[in-house]
């Protein structure tokens, strides 16, 4: 399966980069993922999100518009085709 | 305490300008800014008076922290009664003018009456003159501060004015000051330009005395560093500023598109927060008085137009809302607005409900006489309508009045997205529960930033609650109420509350005013000041039923996305709500509840 991902705020500018494709042919959960994310961009990006294994305050990663919060956090299992997108602490208006 | 204990009184009608005493019990009970200026005024107008009459007054108060060191002591509130919702109306704004008001050594302006012909306020150090303004009638808000400026000749003179929005009555003008910021919503500039007031210009050199200088330099120290540590304040806001959240509503499934009747918009690539500064827009980020976030941005567009914004709620009206993809397009709408004093949320949701009046075949072509077609997506209606709207032509007399006027003259009041018949902002109710409830319930109509559900429900400040969860939404609602009325009466700008938590703002206050509030007394303060607001609306002649939202929120699923199936379920979530704030059935404080807040 294809994993369509898309980076956003601090992190799309600072990396350069709005958006990857992952394949991976079994499940992998979401902190798996960020780290699979990670290599392909040679770039440790889960500093910027996760601190002591828990998501930061204000980081929001969602699986087609969903937040993975309301899941089960990094656990969460990707079982199909889907898009993630992957926000840094940002803010609000 | 940290107010110099003076209130100006100006009568516009006779000139008589008259100091008077703050008392110390009064400002303790109600804490500065909104709290305070709201009660003056609930004391001294009759709620049922129209706003345009000459018994309003208008109150410009700042605030227990205003022109402090403390992190972002610059902000100032306008009070008076709003011509567009009928409610009591507090609009407040950031930039150098709160702190340079304070500095003159008045902490609050009463304005009663209407002056016969145009004027403008003057302060230097206590001493205040009305002067003629007829040279600057018309002007726009840029070019009124750059001659007035030039007349003072005082360079740290600070200037607040309306522009042609607010001297043509428009229900939707704003009051700038700092030529780019706002007290934008409610139509405070339609009261200020009803008196026939121009501007207010201020100079001085009045320090904010604190009550322990020492004790709170170090609290300010503390806060400063847990606002650059924060990732939301420190990082976020900075970088991207308040446009960072399109794409995080967007991808969310609540960026309202084509006037709500879609939850996501297609062209976001093109206009986010991230776009602005891709195309090379952003030029660098400003910040206001004493302000450590700095989440303004300074933005040149290609054509060479130098300006302030767009902000997220403005870029979204103009973007989403319209369905235009256009970032420069929206930029200009933006400036626009700023330079001829209109809200920019409530023109871009009219102009939003005008393309569906046109849509549905209910505006006629002919009305629009020769002007570009009120369609979804065409860019061209932007500046065009908000131009027309300002000067009152055309079909722009109409729009003038606000969404919902517009739509209820063409026999479709559904079809706008108001509440209390004020434009609602830039998330969809229906994806995100608690927002909804607090539009509903808002003292002033349609407006996130009375308690910013969306810190908890979307960004996970200070926790993360599910948006489509009603379980215990009332009781963030209420604290989120009644927090924020602490800081707006504060002066203190709202965004600090991604960071700060009520201990903070208790220890700033205190170690200012020597007032010793414990953090429950503080709260209570805020509920006390949220309670006499509802006070003022309900003698004012509204009732629970106007206690909600548009059809279209409660009945209309989402059509895709996200949320897709989702209505918002007010009908669930508002008697809870009543009963905790410890209301009636139909939304009246009880004698009790009274009592406790000594009301
Ligand atoms: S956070 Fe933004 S709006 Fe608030 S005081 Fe700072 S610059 Fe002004």
């Amino acid at each position: 399966m294809i994993i369509h991902i898309k980076l956003f705020a601090t992190l799309r500018l600072k990396l350069g980069v709005a958006g990857l494709e992952i394949e991976t042919d079994k499940p992998v959960t979401i902190m798996q993922l960020l780290e699979l994310v990670s290599q392909k961009l040679d770039t440790d990006i889960i500093p910027e999100l996760i601190e002591n294994g828990e998501i930061m305050v204000g980081t929001i990663l969602l699986i087609n518009g969903k937040n993975i919060f309301h899941a089960d956090k990094l656990e969460t299992l990707i079982t199909e085709e889907c898009e993630v997108s992957v926000f840094p602490p940002s803010g609000g208006g | 305490m940290s107010y110099h204990g003076k209130i100006l009184r100006i009568n516009l009608a006779t000139k008589e300008i008259k100091p008077e005493n703050l008392s110390k019990d009064l400002a303790k009970k109600y804490i500065g800014g909104r709290g305070l200026g709201t009660k003056i005024f609930s004391d001294e107008v009759d709620p049922k008076i129209d706003a345009f009459s000459p018994e309003n007054k208008l109150i410009f108060a700042t605030g227990a922290l205003t022109s402090t060191i403390a992190p972002t002591g610059g902000r100032y509130m306008v009070i008076t009664k709003s011509p567009l919702t009928g409610t009591i109306a507090s609009s407040n704004s950031g930039g150098f003018f709160g702190h340079k008001l304070k500095s003159t050594g008045y902490d609050v302006l009463i304005f009663e009456n209407k002056a016969e012909k145009p004027c403008y306020l003057y302060i230097d150090d206590e001493k205040a003159e009305l002067r003629d303004a007829a040279h600057l009638w018309g002007k726009d808000t840029h070019e009124t501060t750059d001659i007035l400026m030039g007349e003072i000749g005082e360079k740290t003179a600070k200037v607040a004015c309306i522009g042609p929005g607010g001297e043509n009555l428009s229900l939707i003008s704003g009051i700038m000051n700092d030529k780019n910021r706002a007290a934008g919503r409610s139509g405070v500039g339609a009261v200020m330009g009803s008196k026939m007031l121009k501007a207010i210009i201020v100079s001085g050199k009045h320090k904010t005395l604190i009550d322990d200088k020492e004790a709170f330099n170090k609290a300010v120290k503390e806060k400063i560093k847990i606002l650059k540590e924060n990732g939301v304040t420190g990082e976020g806001l900075p970088t991207l500023g308040t446009k960072v959240l399109d794409n995080i509503i967007n991808s969310s499934g609540l960026y309202p598109t084509r006037n709500f009747q879609k939850a996501q918009f297609e062209g976001i690539d093109e206009i986010s927060g991230e776009a602005l500064v891709e195309k090379g827009y952003l030029v660098k980020n400003v910040a206001c008085y004493a302000c450590p976030i700095a989440c303004g941005r300074l933005v040149e567009l290609p054509q060479g137009k130098i300006g302030e914004g767009p902000e997220y709620e403005p870029g979204w009206a103009f973007g989403a809302l319209c369905e235009i993809n256009d970032l420069n397009a929206i930029s200009q709408a933006n400036f626009m607005c700023n330079e001829l004093g209109v809200d920019p949320i409530s023109v871009g949701v009219t102009i939003a409900t005008a393309m569906e009046l046109y849509e549905k075949g209910y505006i006629k072509k002919e009305e629009l006489e020769k002007g570009p077609e009120l369609k979804f997506g065409n860019s061209e209606a932007l500046l065009y309508y908000t131009k027309k709207l300002v000067y009152k032509e055309g079909i722009g007399e109409k729009m003038a009045l606000g969404s919902y006027r517009l739509a209820e003259s063409y026999g479709h009041p559904e079809l706008s997205m108001t509440v209390k018949k004020m434009e609602i902002p830039a998330y969809d109710p229906r994806g995100v529960q608690g927002q909804g409830l607090a539009y509903a319930t808002s003292n002033r109509g349609g407006c996130h930033v009375r308690a910013y559900l969306i810190a908890p429900e979307i960004v996970g400040a200070p926790e993360k609650l599910d948006p489509q969860e009603i379980k215990g939404k009332p009781e963030w609602v209420k604290i989120f109420q009644d927090l924020t009325a602490v800081i707006d009466s504060s002066g203190l700008c709202l965004f600090t509350s991604f960071a700060l938590g009520a201990p903070d703002y208790a220890d700033l206050l205190n170690k200012a005013t020597g007032f010793n509030y414990s953090v429950d007394e503080m709260m209570q303060a805020g509920e006390r000041i949220w309670n006499m607001e509802r006070l003022f609306n309900l003698k004012s002649g509204f009732t629970t039923k106007d206690d909600t939202l548009p059809k279209r929120l409660l009945e209309e699923p989402i059509p895709a996305g996200p949320n897709k199936g989702h209505v918002h379920r007010l009908g669930e979530l508002l008697p809870d709500y009543y009963k905790l704030r410890g209301w009636t059935e139909d939304g009246i404080p009880t004698d009790e509840k009274l009592k406790e807040l000594g009301l």
